[in-house]
């Protein structure tokens, strides 16, 4: 079928979990998206990532006809940064108080997984970005 | 019914994955990332091509806790964001709503024809074409799913056989199954042709579904019906007048008006004659034959 794309919705819900509460029902209710649907089928695709209790970036897109398809993105840098460094959250103050560390390796894996939501193809800079995410949260780069 | 406490925060986009994780950090049930009011960049639609547009440069993330106690809560949450947003968030109450069943309200029972009706199954009424809303069907009120189900209600000749292109959730096909036709649906997503068969058994309809590329489809069909974006239906136009039967009618739709004159010489070049054309806001359905 053939329909124009009148909506983007950009969301982040926890692996296996979504239900029709906050975010996706006042999101996905006012564009007329089928709710119970996506939510099976989030679950559906997301349940390999479920135990790990990621948080999955996800992108549905609402046509003219109140279809949808949606993307997974792979979870934010901040989350796999935690995950690397063992941290159990960030810190509050970056500058003074650390709560973990990662290897140039692990920022350079998590650089190579984010490359696409980084929207860049040269991996140096994607490292980059993460370097500044991981000082942002009281990370050290070792 | 209880409240919930939606949470609101501009920041420049650069911030705006350290600012959500805090935020699910302190709490949040999930996020929702916006464009500022007024920043939103044009949509890019499936047929577009060239260079995304650039992103604006600060971004609005929305978080939500439960509203009891939210408001006792709200200072130190309130605080904590701000530290690592760099701006004071904003939070305001949200009723707890029937979300699950609340996007049912925005559809309707569609009547094509006198004694023809497709609807979802909360609105059906007995022998309407049972349609469950999802991924590959809405509301069917789009204008080019109208056009095709309305073709197909006219066009559909007893004894005769239907092909449906990018059949989707198998509307067209099913409905021209009830025209007393033989129908197949072909569609290159495995998604729609499952929805599709469920689709016939809900009706208790018999019509063919399958994923066969229309290059490898043999004729002839005496109703041949796609709604494709106008591009592909220029690629697809040798494929459809081969498949077509000699005193076949062909209609195409999902073209939008300033691209109609590329399918209309595509199809005439492979010897089609267009009877008719009608235009529905910026969409155009074209009827063909031999």
């Amino acid at each position: 079928m053939a329909k124009k794309l009148v909506n983007q919705i950009k969301l982040q819900i926890p692996a296996g979990r979504a239900n029709p509460a906050p975010p996706i029902g006042p999101a996905l209710g006012a564009a007329g998206v089928n709710i119970p649907l996506f939510c099976k089928e989030f679950n559906a695709r997301t349940q390999p990532q479920a135990g790990e209790g990621l948080i999955i970036p996800t992108i549905i897109s609402v046509y003219s006809d109140r279809t949808f398809r949606f993307e997974l993105r792979t979870p934010p840098a901040a989350i796999l940064l935690k995950k690397a460094a063992r941290a159990e959250k960030g810190s509050g103050e970056p500058n003074k108080e650390k709560v973990g560390k990662v290897t140039a390796a692990q920022v350079r894996e998590i650089a190579q997984q984010k490359m696409e939501d980084l929207n860049t193809t040269n991996l140096d800079a994607a490292c980059r970005t993460i370097e500044g995410t991981a000082r942002s949260m009281g990370i050290d780069v070792v | 019914m209880g409240t919930w406490a939606e949470v609101s925060v501009q920041v420049p986009r650069s911030r705006g994955e350290l600012v959500g994780e805090r935020m699910l950090e302190l709490g949040s049930q999930g996020l929702q990332e916006e464009h500022p009011p007024g920043m939103a960049p044009p949509l890019r639609q499936p047929w577009d091509t060239g260079p995304l547009p650039p992103n604006p440069p600060a971004v609005v993330l929305r978080g939500w806790w439960p509203g009891d106690g939210f408001e006792a809560a709200w200072p130190q949450l309130s605080a904590a964001i701000a530290a690592v947003a760099g701006a004071a968030p904003d939070w305001r109450p949200v009723d707890d709503q029937d979300w699950a069943d609340g996007w049912k309200r925005s559809f309707t029972r569609l009547e094509i024809a006198p004694g023809v009706a497709v609807a979802p199954p909360w609105l059906a009424q007995d022998g309407d074409l049972v349609i469950d809303p999802g991924m590959a069907f809405g509301t069917g009120e789009h204008a080019t799913t109208r056009m095709c189900l309305e073709a197909t209600a006219r066009l559909a000749a007893p004894g005769g056989a239907c092909l449906d292109v990018g059949t989707g959730t198998g509307v067209i096909a099913l409905l021209a199954v009830r025209g007393g036709m033989s129908a197949r649906g072909i569609d290159i997503d495995p998604d729609a042709v499952a929805a599709a068969h469920e689709n016939a058994d809900r009706n208790e309809l018999v019509a063919a579904f399958d994923a066969t590329p229309l290059q490898q489809v043999e004729g002839p069909y005496d109703l041949v019906v796609a709604n494709i974006y106008a591009e592909v239906l220029v690629s697809m136009a040798p494929d459809l007048a081969r498949v077509l039967a000699p005193g076949g009618v062909l209609f195409l739709t999902g073209i939008l008006a300033d691209r109609a004159h590329l399918v209309i010489d595509a199809v005439q070049a492979q010897g089609l004659v267009l009877q008719h054309r009608r235009d529905e806001g910026e969409w155009v359905g074209l009827e063909l034959s031999w």
